[in-house]
């Protein structure tokens, strides 16, 4: 620990980092996972991870990159494993939108979106409706979602990497962007 | 009665919907690809659909890419970050 750095103890360093950085990595948590309890728990872990793996710090890094990093592990951990807590649906969201012939139900049809004039995310009245949109899905769900749009993998890579078969991702994927779709057309276009 | 009653595939709106979604994972087979490109065009509802739906991929695709840095930034409760550091401490 002592080599050339000059870095005193590690706790002590680290201690001073959760002063500097703490902020910066809960606002990532948080913007990706939309629930500030897991956010938070994300934040105390990569700390503490920080410390064990202190020795393999090396300075060349900027300490907040390298704690970002961590971080992310942290954040991909999580999805994977809400992923595969699966909850029970208590009605299937597809019997509530299709009908028995499987036409849409009335009330359920895409209604038409009115044109953006600017890109929605950077409408903060938007960003705020989507994460209550994602937060209301199913935990494993909104991972589906999540875990289709980090790093933009495509979907047998992430199914490999979960051990899971394709089927349930993507039936799962398509029961969370039916949601979500009319999460977003009722609360934000309030079609 | 309904039950035996299946409905062409050609006319489904919940197989439509489910290969459009299922395309953003994986290939589709010749069958489904021709399947669902009919049905999408005879169907409004369902072009909305597909329209919207990538309408949200993108929208998600952003966000999730969006480090959280352009916005306000948030800022984590105090008492916790006295509490990590006292859990640092005893596990130096």
């Amino acid at each position: 620990m002592q080599e050339s750095m000059s870095i005193e103890k590690p706790a002590e360093a680290i201690t001073c980092w959760v002063q500097l950085y703490s902020d910066h990595l809960y606002s990532r948590a948080l913007h990706k996972t939309s629930s500030k309890e897991t956010a938070e728990d994300l934040v105390q872990e990569t700390f503490l991870a920080a410390v064990k793996a202190f020795d393999k710090f090396r300075g060349d890094s900027q300490p907040k990159t390298w704690l970002l990093a961590i971080l992310n592990n942290k954040i991909n951990d999580h999805f994977r494993k809400s992923y595969r807590t699966p909850v029970v649906a208590d009605d299937d969201i597809i019997d509530r939108i299709f009908d028995e012939k499987e036409h849409w139900r009335k009330g359920q049809i895409p209604q038409q979106w009115p044109e953006a004039d600017k890109s929605l995310l950077d409408d903060a009245g938007f960003q705020s409706q989507l994460h209550n949109c994602l937060k209301a899905l199913p935990p494993n769900w909104h991972a589906a979602v999540q875990l289709k749009f980090i790093d933009a993998k495509n979907g047998s890579e992430i199914c490999q990497e979960l051990g899971i078969t394709d089927t349930n991702f993507w039936q799962i994927l398509h029961r969370a962007k039916l949601q979500l779709r009319k999460c977003l057309e009722y609360n934000w276009f309030k079609l | 009665m309904a039950n035996t009653l299946h409905t062409n595939p050609l006319f489904s709106c919940q197989k439509a919907t489910e290969l459009l979604d299922k395309q953003s994972v994986l290939k589709l087979s010749l069958r489904e690809k021709m399947l669902m490109t009919f049905h999408v065009a005879i169907c409004k509802a369902c072009r909305r659909y597909k329209k919207q739906s990538l309408v949200i991929d993108n929208i998600l695709k952003s966000h999730s890419q969006k480090s959280g840095s352009g916005q306000v930034p948030e800022h984590m409760n105090e008492e916790l970050k006295d509490k990590i550091c006292e859990l640092l401490k005893k596990n130096k």
